[in-house]
């Protein structure tokens, strides 16, 4: 996998369900501010970044598995994994699976029972993985520029009606409200750096490394800024957070000369890209991560049992919409501990048994 | 073996992703265009206005209307609109919407009980206008054939955008300014209003396109200032003009200022129009200086003036200023002495540049406002005199 690669899997896969949702709780809590935690947020991750590589130096070519086997020890170590790969990539699968018949039942095919949508796509996406995470990779030279070019369309688009003075004021209720936001943003989606990690085993150098997550956190950062910015000046501080998918809402209200109309097409086929990444992804961690947890050499035979696990658990994991917000409330405190606070000491562990090796 | 897996897979591909779950077909939609709401002592009485296919494709006409009107009763918007398939063979289809039509009743009501429905439909786009009738109901309004465009509701439309442009005392406000100044502080709504003039039970039948000077007719008059959801009155045309002027949507329009000598009027054509609100703090009290920069031309002289000479179109320069400033100043006087209803947003731009005084007033924001001291300056520029310097006259004037 190159750097080019691995960056435009994780753009696309952080890009995921945040292109759609995340201005809509972002200027919910931060108000007209709501760009601000992103750039402080995105600026956070860069810190982040050396923990990552650090990590990345240590893991050495080793899987997850592997790696936490060594430095914590044969049973804390599966025991560790079991427990991140049920809280961290199969809790984003089953809830972006979710969030998917949730927008294709309220805003596009709203009589097509969500579970004919999430087989299909499962299906697709099992298809994919058996022929493996590279190719996945691969793929993204294509998808990549298609959903590049047309977010660029939709904030262009988005220009005609723009009120700028609706950012301001600015730091209205003080910092709180932004401080609030930056750290719904570190939780999601900036967190997810340490996803990254799972494809350690595919990059060649640490050089890659660094190189994919510095560009992926600056092109997520950028391309939710713009959007977030786009959606403020368009729509003011109050509808938003009335609209949980307020940058289609704002893709509908385009209308530049009577003809240039119905953008929101744009933003759909961009969702269903990134969409489709971030669960990709996140399917390719489980299923390679149980493969390890179970010391199997092959990942192929969890993923038609992973997926059919999928389909009646993102139909139960709410019963009605309104849970989202309450989810999106606790989000940050879960993933800051698995994706943050866990590999920043799995990094000291693992430089504290290092030591006398290198000695 | 290996084919016949691929091939098997292709067919289970296609036989899913065609997408056809819950497909329209054209011919199984009402593409309704416009939409009438009209408050009954039941609850609404929702009247469609539904393109006719067959007719409106036809350039010559096959004598039937272009268009057909529905119209239901229930206690909620949504039921009214699905009883109607009671009526019609198909499905009322909002996603081509031009225009909603609320009468006056229920804008002294409240107006969003009746506009949820339609803020929360996932196929209604918020890019259609939203008028109330003055006289008469929505459901008349919508039954009038129009003589220009084929679809009434269209030509509802196009008249009231195209007099947004040219003539300014009307808004073109469409759902989606609604649903942002519903949730912002210190503005609020305001909603065009439309006549019915003439005899509306003929304008019905077909002799409202059979004769040149159809029977019935509908005409924009006067913009709604509304407070919260409801409507508190109607500003008249110089007023509406000035709303306009304020919140600096004048693209166009025309203007009448007495000669210099009092001996008849010309009429200045705008062609173009820049508002800047300042909001101020004055001894601790909001105020606000709202300064317009007009480009205008001489559209029609009646007066016995000699426009070749610098000084007379200094002075006529100023006496269109003095007059445009005092249209301004009377119109905000009178929304913030009679209705005190921030519909210019004077509010927002406070809440924007002194949010800490904002949150002060915005409890009272309403008292606030109707004291408040707005200055009017109006930086007028005459640009040309259209083809004719002085008008047609024998002899020169002295």
């Amino acid at each position: 996998m190159t750097s080019r690669e691995l960056c435009m899997l994780l753009t696309l896969s952080y890009w995921g369900s945040a292109l759609l949702g995340l201005p809509s709780v972002l200027i919910g809590v931060s108000g007209s501010d709501a760009w601000l935690p992103i750039l402080l947020g995105t600026g956070f991750q860069f810190l982040l970044i050396p923990v990552f590589t650090g990590i990345f130096k240590q893991m050495n070519g080793n899987t997850v598995g592997q790696y936490l086997n060594r430095i914590l020890g044969r049973w804390i170590g599966k025991g560790l994994l079991a427990v991140y790969l049920f809280f961290v990539p199969f809790q984003i699968l089953v809830l972006t699976l979710r969030s998917l018949g949730d927008f294709t039942s309220t805003d596009l095919y709203i009589e097509t029972p969500p579970a004919a949508i999430y087989i299909i796509i499962l299906f697709a996406m099992v298809y994919c993985l058996h022929k493996g995470i590279s190719a996945v990779a691969k793929s993204t030279e294509i998808t990549f520029p298609i959903a590049g070019l047309l977010l660029v369309v939709l904030l262009l688009s988005l220009l005609h009606g723009a009120e700028w003075n609706r950012l301001l004021p600015f730091l209205d209720n003080g910092a709180g409200p932004v401080l609030h936001g930056t750290t719904m943003f570190i939780g999601y989606p900036n967190s997810e750096i340490a996803l990254s990690l799972f494809l350690a085993p595919f990059i060649q150098s640490k050089q890659t490394y660094r190189k994919a997550l510095w560009q992926s956190s600056i092109l997520t950062g950028l391309g939710l800024l713009f959007l977030t910015i786009m959606v403020t000046v368009v729509l003011g501080e109050n509808l938003p957070p009335n609209i949980p998918y307020a940058s289609q809402f704002a893709a509908k209200t385009v209308t530049v000369g009577g003809f240039y109309e119905r953008i929101e097409t744009a933003v759909t086929v961009i969702w269903f890209i990134v969409m489709f990444y971030r669960m990709i992804f996140t399917f390719y961690i489980c299923a390679h991560g149980l493969a390890d947890l179970f010391g199997l050499k092959q990942h192929f035979a969890f993923l038609i049992p992973l997926a059919l696990l999928c389909i009646p658990l993102a139909m139960l994991v709410w019963d009605n919409p309104s849970v989202t917000a309450e989810i999106t409330a606790v989000w940050p405190t879960g993933v800051i501990f698995f994706n943050i606070l866990l590999p920043l000491s799995w990094l000291i562990l693992g430089k504290i048994k290092g030591r006398p090796v290198s000695k | 073996m290996k084919k016949t897996g691929i091939f098997t897979m292709l067919i289970i591909m296609a036989l899913s992703i065609t997408g056809c779950w819950s497909r329209k077909e054209l011919n199984e939609l009402a593409v309704t265009i416009g939409l009438g709401i009209d408050k009954t002592e039941q609850g609404y009485r929702i009247t469609t206005q539904v393109v006719a296919p067959r007719q409106a494709g036809s350039s010559s006409g096959t004598g039937s209307p272009p268009a057909l009107v529905m119209s239901t009763e229930e206690k909620t918007v949504m039921e009214a609109l699905r009883k109607m398939t009671t009526k019609l063979p198909r499905k009322i289809y909002l996603s081509h919407l031009s225009i909603l039509l609320i009468d006056e009743a229920i804008a002294r009501e409240g107006v969003l009980n009746a506009l949820d429905f339609l803020f929360r439909d996932h196929e209604v786009r918020p890019n259609f206008d939203v008028v109330i009738v003055r006289n008469g109901s929505a459901h008349d309004a919508l039954s009038i054939l129009t003589p220009l465009e084929q679809m009434p509701a269209r030509d509802m439309f196009d008249s009231l955008n195209e007099s947004e442009k040219v003539w300014a005392p009307t808004a073109a406000v469409t759902l989606l300014d609604l649903m942002k100044w519903f949730n912002t502080e210190g503005q609020q709504a305001v909603i065009t209003g439309l006549n019915l003039v003439g005899d509306v039970e003929k304008g019905k039948g077909k002799d409202n396109i059979a004769v040149l000077d159809s029977p019935a007719k509908f005409e924009y008059s006067g913009i709604g200032v509304m407070k919260d959801q409801i409507l508190v009155g109607w500003l008249n045309d110089s007023d509406s003009k000035a709303y306009n002027y304020v919140t600096g949507k004048v693209k166009s329009t025309v203007g009448k200022v007495e000669c210099p000598d009092k001996e008849g009027q010309y009429v200045m054509e705008l062609v173009h129009s820049e508002t800047k609100i300042k909001p101020l703090i004055r001894n601790g009290e909001p105020a606000a200086s709202v300064e317009i920069a007009v480009e205008a031309n001489i559209a029609e002289v009646e007066c016995k003036l000699n426009l070749n000479d610098r000084k007379v179109l200094e002075q006529v320069r100023e006496l269109a200023a003095q007059k445009t400033k005092e249209l301004i100043d009377h119109g905000i006087k009178e929304v913030q002495h009679r209705y005190a209803s921030d519909i210019f947003g004077f509010g927002q731009k406070f809440h924007q540049k002194y949010p800490k005084e904002w949150k002060k007033w915005r409890n009272e924001w309403r008292r606030y406002f109707s004291k408040m001291d707005v200055e009017v300056i109006v930086k007028y520029e005459i640009k040309g005199r259209g083809r004719i310097v002085n008008p047609i006259q024998k002899g020169l004037v002295e």
